[in-house]
């Protein structure tokens, strides 16, 4: 099995592409693939090409398919292709498993890969991939645990030094789910045991919308969140259609690109969950923190300072804490009901970890024994005490 | 003055009659078992083009399925994973009462999930899918919507295989009820010229509007 995470992710997408997954007696290589956090490929057997680059303005990388089953890329003007084209000729698939969060919506250009270049259809899965979205959470998930009020420590915005976040760490974890997978992966492969059913935001479920505020239904009120960072300027990173030059091949993305830089020829839609009432996001897995939540978790933060100043500070996604009572909330004119007003007591916030652990261990996103920690901890926690 | 005693007595007449065009509660009168028309549409090999049943307080549709094969292939001829291909079932009727009000649910036993075989509405014609392929394994909705010459339910199987889907259409109305009240509150006047509309509607064509979705739910 091939197993990527991040840029080693797309890297894995990227092998898959080319055909890599087929030796030289033309037998398949690895059984599975499973690209963590990654929803895109890498810029690789092209002049220039930097299989490390992170999609910043005037990189390569999202050029051609990104999608895992044949469909027109009707903005670019390119045929129907897709990743699996060259190892479904030859019949070296892999069987595919892919997770990712929030922050490769808002920071990973993903939905390109779910919804195509228009932007205006869910793009289905072939029956050897199956993908699972892990709502509300930073680039590799958070740390967990059930702390109402978690320090509140300037996050540091990676790369170019983009300064800090506005937000606290966003804690919710991709632990648990990662744990569910790697047991399902094993079965898939040894014994065909299929995994759980892809669950994924769509455009036809109504929870995959336009990056605005408006079309989120992201309230306006949440401390610290003003709604200059929902212009587009400013929120979700997105594709561009680039015109590298007429020695560029634009189907496979090979070639010589000698446009320096090039003529951007359009952007390319974006789409994003939807969120609640609390702005965290409806979709994808069901996890503990987010259906019984303790606050707002975002997979996007708000650079402080420096030339990026009011813009989404990617990868690393924030929380906003829930005030604790009614009165708190109401001073600080916060929309989101208070701790109190949600689950009355310590008790209360356990039933409701309770549930929501026993409503993702019901339909397979969840481990017993995971489950079991996660009331143990929320038990633990200092949550109303 | 004859004239005016027809237009006197068909006021009054007006005034103790029902809108023209009752709402119709569950699978009865003009949508009984047996009004509608249910069709399969593409070739499945080995395998069935899917079933409907209905009474007058529920319609099931299940989708196609043929043999799974070790390699995953399509069981519908034609058929892709995922997009709505050839096989199909459709169940349908021509009689357009505005607006058709229904609960769904629809659930499968294809490990896949439901991006799979996909379900959703007929209207003239025109697929309007309500299963979220990314969706949980089981999801329910309410819907009300319009069409214009017809009106229907379809499973979309894809690839049909792995196992079938299955549909269940409840609390169908079509026809809008008047509110208790509006009956009293209405001149005669009024009440005559609104029999009169709604015959007139009923004659036209009109496109396929869909109204507010309503409460669907992916059972989160």
């Amino acid at each position: 099995m091939i197993r990527g995470v991040s840029q080693s992710g797309n890297f894995t997408r990227q092998f898959i592409h080319q055909g890599f997954n087929q030796d030289e007696a033309n037998r398949i290589v690895h059984d599975g693939a499973w690209p963590i956090i990654a929803g895109r490929r890498v810029a690789a057997n092209v002049r220039w090409g930097q299989p490390d680059g992170v999609l910043e303005l005037y990189q390569l990388g999202s050029e051609g398919p990104q999608w895992w089953s044949p469909y027109p890329d009707v903005a670019r003007n390119l045929p129907t292709q897709s990743i699996l084209d060259r190892c479904s000729a030859t019949g070296t698939c892999p069987k595919i498993v892919e997770h990712f969060g929030s922050s490769e919506v808002f920071a990973l250009k993903m939905t390109t890969e779910w919804v195509g270049t228009s932007a205006n259809a869910d793009i289905p899965l072939p029956r050897n991939v199956r993908r699972y979205y892990i709502p509300s959470t930073t680039h590799g998930g958070g740390g967990g645990g059930f702390n109402a009020n978690p320090p509140n420590t300037p996050v540091n915005c990676p790369g170019n030094n983009w300064g800090q976040g506005a937000f606290r760490a966003n804690p919710v974890s991709e632990t648990e789910i990662t744990n569910v997978l790697r047991l399902a992966m094993r079965n898939w492969l040894m014994n065909g045991t299929p995994p759980p059913p892809s669950r994924y935001p769509t455009l036809t479920g109504g929870n995959l919308v336009e990056p605005t505020q408006t079309a989120m239904g992201f309230a306006s009120g949440i401390p610290g969140i003003p709604s200059s960072i929902f212009a587009p300027e400013n929120f979700v990173n997105p594709v561009f259609d680039y015109d590298w030059g007429p020695q560029f091949n634009r189907t496979d993305a090979t070639g010589v690109p000698t446009n320096f830089p090039p003529a951007i020829l359009a952007t390319i839609p974006m789409r994003v969950p939807r969120v609640d009432a609390d702005g965290n996001e409806v979709g994808g897995v069901p996890t503990v923190l987010r259906d019984a939540p303790l606050g707002t978790y975002l997979g996007w933060n708000i650079t402080t300072g420096g030339f990026h100043a009011g813009q989404v500070c990617n990868y690393v996604g924030g929380m906003i804490p829930f005030a604790t009572t009614r009165a708190d909330r109401l001073a600080n004119g916060d929309p989101r009901l208070s701790l109190e007003e949600r689950y009355g007591s310590h008790d209360g916030y356990v039933s409701a970890v309770r549930t929501a652990a026993d409503n993702a261990l019901s339909q397979g996103y969840l481990l017993q024994a995971d489950r079991d920690a996660l009331i143990q901890g929320a038990q633990a926690s200092s949550v109303l005490q | 003055m004859k004239t005016r005693s027809l237009w006197a007595a068909a006021l009054v007449a007006g005034c103790f009659a029902w809108p023209a065009q009752a709402a119709v509660q569950g699978f009865t009168g003009p949508f009984a078992p047996g009004t509608w028309t249910t069709t399969t549409t593409g070739t499945i090999t080995g395998g069935s083009g899917g079933t409907a049943s209905i009474s007058n307080n529920i319609l099931t549709l299940v989708g196609g399925n043929g043999p799974t094969t070790g390699n995953s292939a399509s069981a519908c001829v034609g058929g892709v994973t995922g997009f709505a291909g050839p096989c199909q079932i459709n169940f349908l009727t021509t009689t357009v009462m505005n607006p058709f009000a229904f609960d769904w649910t629809y659930t499968t036993v294809d490990s896949e999930g439901l991006g799979s075989d996909l379900f959703g509405l007929l209207i003239d014609g025109v697929r309007l899918q309500l299963s979220d392929p990314g969706g949980a394994i089981t999801q329910t909705g309410h819907r009300s919507v319009s069409a214009g010459s017809s009106f229907g339910f379809y499973i979309n199987c894809t690839d049909c295989i792995e196992g079938a889907a299955t549909a269940s259409i409840a609390n169908f109305q079509a026809g809008a009820i008047p509110e208790p009240g509006t009956i009293a509150l209405l001149g005669p006047g009024v009440m005559f010229a609104g029999g009169a509309r709604r015959r007139l509607r009923a004659s036209e064509s009109a496109t396929a509007a869909l109204s507010s979705g309503g409460g669907e739910s992916a059972n989160r």
